[in-house]
């Protein structure tokens, strides 16, 4: 019961912390990591209901969420460089080091 | 109180303060750190709730992968970019949202806490057989499931068709 109550809270805490990032933040790779942080706290209940009902389901969906998370992660970051590269010039065949 | 509840209660600490700092971080570089950290307590999370295949997923797709991929595009940014400050009004429209949100998903979940037990040590649960079960069979996630190879694809080529029209304009 504790236990449940700590990860149901803990996800809808994450969440609410993505979405107010996601607000908050201006830089689009930092937008980027908000939502991540919020796809985590939907798979956390995912994964939590499994458990709770004792049924595969959950875990199933968590994993296929996962995919479109990946999925998500490529197009956004590409449009991240992109609106960076409009601002100010980036060749990846230009650089001959890689920082931070 | 259940032998589960310290470790859950641990990753529970570390997956907030790392969350906490992707949000409130400066630097690129340092919530790109802290999202790897917050995954990984998150990895460590869907282990303890019995979910092995997912924590797995979990930390070759995202500890591996994404974090990697967030890592280059921090590391090809232009140095020293502007960092534009967040104005008060954006500040407190976040916290607004947030804490609106944080309301509103406490008054949905809390029906849902009573009386939810963990299923006790429930070794049936998350074995590679029964989540393979479920994402194979026509009637369960089958179709989902295999939706996600054309939207990889289709991922892949959006983000690739991206950077040739830059190639060409430039």
């Amino acid at each position: 019961m504790l236990t449940t109550l700590m990860v149901l809270a803990t996800s809808a805490v994450l969440f609410a912390l993505g979405a107010t990032g996601v607000m908050l933040r201006r830089n689009p790779v930092a937008m980027l990591m908000c939502v991540e942080i919020m796809l985590n706290a939907g798979n956390l209940v995912l994964v939590l209901g499994s458990r709770a009902r004792g049924n595969d389901g959950g875990q199933a969906a968590a994993l296929v969420v996962l995919v479109i998370a990946a999925a998500e992660a490529v197009v956004g970051l590409g449009l991240a460089l992109v609106l960076f590269r409009n601002r100010e010039p980036v060749d990846v065949d230009e650089p001959r080091t890689v920082r931070g | 109180m259940d032998s589960l509840f310290p470790p859950v209660a641990a990753a529970c600490v570390v997956a907030f303060a790392s969350g906490l700092m992707v949000v409130a971080a400066r630097g690129a570089i340092r919530a790109v750190v802290a999202l790897l950290a917050h995954s990984l307590a998150i990895a460590a999370l869907y282990a303890l709730l019995a979910a092995g295949l997912v924590a797995v997923g979990q930390l070759l797709i995202y500890s591996g992968a994404i974090v990697v991929v967030f890592l280059f595009v921090v590391a090809l940014l232009p140095p020293g970019g502007r960092q534009l400050g967040s104005q008060p009004v954006r500040v407190t429209a976040g916290v607004v949202v947030g804490l609106v949100l944080l309301g509103a998903l406490i008054t949905g979940l809390a029906p849902a806490v009573g009386g939810t037990q963990l299923v006790a040590a429930d070794t049936a649960i998350g074995s590679v057989a029964g989540v393979g079960r479920q994402l194979f069979e026509y009637d369960k996630l089958l179709v989902p499931f295999e939706l996600t190879a054309p939207l990889l694809l289709v991922a892949i080529i959006g983000a690739v068709s991206l950077w040739r029209r830059q190639e060409a304009q430039s």
